[in-house]
């Protein structure tokens, strides 16, 4: 499947740069503006699944792009420095899909467009890797086209570590994820997991131990 | 509203009183002018029954037969309430009163009566009350051709009179009461009415109308006070302006800081984070690193902006001694060196031995910042001119140059007109706040003459 594109509008070139890396890594096609005239125009020209829009724009503002952004089809995500009620509620009232106020959290970056993706109808039913194919929607994992059966906690866990390629999530943040915020089972259920995955769907060097952070599957980026 | 009930009571009891104290001096008066007027006149009536009695016992009558007399002879006359008794007996000639001889001798006796001189004053005359209605009755009593005569005269009416005045006289009183208390309530009403207007008008001020205001044309204590409220309302309102717009200044002041300091930190926390977590090419790692250097420095540059800002807002006095200006330019042209360099601008300066009185430390920053701005403005291989002409120091560039409503917020702190392009240039945002407050500690001023496309100059006035 091709990957979905994203624009960045940004005018500050290192939070620009930033996101621009994470979006890559996590399998996403990305360009970026930066200012307001140049990001309306390749809204206009190009076919986006996703806008994510810095408030504090030169030429245009996020809002005037924003409302270009809605007449082509094209969910936004706001990114601002303000975090004033005003902008907030403008930028939901027009019928954005969410917002950030920086500084954030890259992960969390990565789940809201995954989330505001998944609303427009723009993720894929299936993911494949490693002759591996997920089937998100039969909540089915297949090798080398045979079943695997994987409990109901490790079929999650990989869905998070496949959504999140390429980046490295804590043991915390996959517990929070998995289990939710209210379960009090020790940090090493993950690991058991994780060991249940790597064993039966032979992703031992895939699915990598990040010292002091956590575990990151990492693939190839076509 | 109290003080209008006050008045208004005030008003009621005194004139209550005033009323009271008339009535009471006029009734006691006309009672006893009343009560003398009767007497006199009962004994002008007595005098001319006995008179006339006597003059007619005196032409026709006889001593032997005086009762007969004076039966017949009141008969006649039809003399009401008239009695005559005989004194030798004790006996009634003639009675045509309630009273019996014995009752009326015993009030008025004839016989101790002194004659007097005053025709009137012979008459004796009593005062008595019946048994079957109280009423106020006089007697006269005189003897006459060898009998006594007495007259009873019924002077209720006089009591009756009195108390038909004091009621009508209260009756007017109380009408008196009413209208003045409807026409002081008015009265009050309508000069109180400007001071309810002023009440409310405050009222509103303290609501936060600022711009209310009275209109009240009295030519009065009050009109005048109308005035006065009018002028402080106008003085309220103005510093409330000046205050709502310091607030407002700090208010956008605090919000483009915030966003100075969010943007950097952004970029600092977002790279620390995908440094940890994604797995980067050697060149995406070297790029990362170059970033967190590079918004880490515009922090410091921020902050360093700041607390000289800061530093000069709240300092006291500066230490001012004769500069030459030849060697600020030189210093600051030293300082902006690599900046023009990298850009290939060419510096044009023209100064001779001029000097100004101030601090050279501070005058050295703000030459540089607003040096710094014209390279910021020009192209590559652009000119910037520094010169002095007149006592005015002049920084022109031929840049991208200003449009007139620009010019107007470049001062403005955190105020960009391309905020990406001169964000990559480097500036913090502060840098004209700065140079207009170190100016402001030397008493001088700068002007902003710039032109789209044209270029910008400006120029520091200085003693």
């Amino acid at each position: 499947m091709e990957k979905r594109k994203i624009l960045i509008v940004e005018d500050d070139e290192a939070i620009a740069g930033m996101i621009a890396i994470n979006l890559k890594a996590a399998g996403y096609a990305t360009s970026i503006c930066y200012d307001g005239v140049t990001a309306a125009q390749a809204l206009t020209e190009e076919k986006y699944d996703l806008a994510l829009l810095d408030i504090m724009l030169p030429g245009m503002d996020g809002f005037e792009v924003f409302e270009v952004a809605k007449k082509v089809g094209v969910p936004a995500i706001f990114l601002t420095a303000k975090d004033d009620i005003d902008s907030k509620v403008a930028g939901l009232r027009g019928g954005a899909e969410d917002y950030l106020v920086k500084p954030f959290e890259v992960l969390e970056l990565l789940v809201r467009v995954e989330k505001v993706l998944a609303r427009n109808k723009k993720v894929e039913k299936t993911i494949c890797f490693n002759n591996i194919e997920i089937d998100f929607e039969e909540r089915t994992v297949k090798l080398k086209g045979e079943l695997i059966h994987l409990k109901p906690k490790e079929y999650d866990l990989l869905v998070a570590l496949v959504k999140n390629k390429n980046i490295a999530i804590s043991r915390e943040k996959l517990m929070n994820i998995v289990w939710g915020y209210d379960y009090y089972g020790g940090i090493h259920t993950v690991d058991v997991h994780i060991g249940q995955i790597r064993k039966k769907l032979e992703l031992k060097d895939t699915i990598k131990t990040v010292s002091r952070v956590g575990y990151r599957l990492e693939v190839e980026s076509e | 509203m109290k003080l209008k009930f006050k008045i208004t009571l005030i008003c009621i009891l005194a004139i209550f009183t005033a009323v009271i104290i008339s009535d009471v001096i006029i009734v006691s008066y006309y009672a006893k002018k009343n009560n003398e007027e009767v007497m006199v006149s009962c004994k002008e009536q007595f005098f001319d029954t006995a008179k006339s009695y006597e003059s007619e016992f005196n032409r026709l009558g006889r001593e032997d037969y005086r009762d007969i007399f004076a039966d017949t002879y009141f008969k006649k006359m039809q003399n009401e309430y008239v009695i005559c008794i005989n004194p030798e007996t004790d006996k009634e000639i003639y009675n045509h009163t309630v009273f019996s001889a014995k009752e009326i001798e015993r009030i008025c006796d004839v016989e101790s009566l002194q004659e007097g001189s005053d025709p009137y004053d012979v008459i004796s005359y009593g005062v008595a009350k019946t048994q079957w209605k109280s009423r106020e009755i006089i007697i006269c009593g005189r003897s006459v051709g060898g009998i006594n005569v007495y007259q009873v005269f019924d002077v209720t009416y006089v009591k009756e009179e009195i108390k038909n005045l004091l009621l009508s006289m209260v009756i007017v009183s109380f009408v008196v009461i009413l209208i003045v208390i409807v026409l002081v309530w008015t009265l009050l009403k309508k000069a109180f009415l400007p001071l309810q207007k002023l009440s409310e008008s405050a009222k509103k001020i303290a609501g936060g109308n600022y711009s209310e205001r009275v209109s009240v044309s009295n030519k009065d204590e009050i009109g005048e006070l109308g005035e006065q409220f009018n002028v402080m309302a106008d003085a309220v309102e103005e510093r409330i302006a000046k205050l709502l717009e310091e607030e407002r200044k700090k208010n956008v002041f605090m919000g483009n800081l915030t966003h100075e300091l969010r943007t950097p930190l952004t970029a600092i926390y977002g790279y620390a984070q995908t440094m940890r977590a994604v797995k980067l090419t050697k060149e995406e790692k070297e790029m990362a690193l170059k970033y967190v250097e590079k918004e880490s420095l515009r922090l410091s540059r921020l902050s360093d902006k700041m607390l000289q800002l800061m530093g000069l807002k709240e300092g006291g006095s500066i230490e001012k001694r004769q500069i030459k200006i030849k060697s600020i330019f030189k210093d600051s042209v030293n300082a902006c060196s690599s900046y023009i360099q990298s850009k290939n601008i060419i510096i044009e300066m023209s100064v001779g031995d001029e000097y100004l009185i101030g601090d050279k430390d501070l005058m050295t920053e703000a030459i540089i910042n607003l040096l710094s701005n014209a390279i910021r403005a020009s192209a590559e291989n652009g000119r910037v001119k520094l010169y002095v002409v007149d006592k005015e120091i002049v920084i022109e560039d031929e840049g991208a140059g200003m449009e007139k409503e620009e010019v107007d917020k470049i001062s403005e702190p955190f105020y960009r007109i391309d905020k990406s392009r001169s964000r990559k240039e480097g500036g913090a945002g502060l840098g004209l706040s700065l140079v207009r407050e170190i100016l402001l500690k030397h008493n001088m001023e700068f002007k902003i003459d710039s032109k789209l496309g044209v270029g910008t100059r400006i120029i520091i006035t200085y003693e």
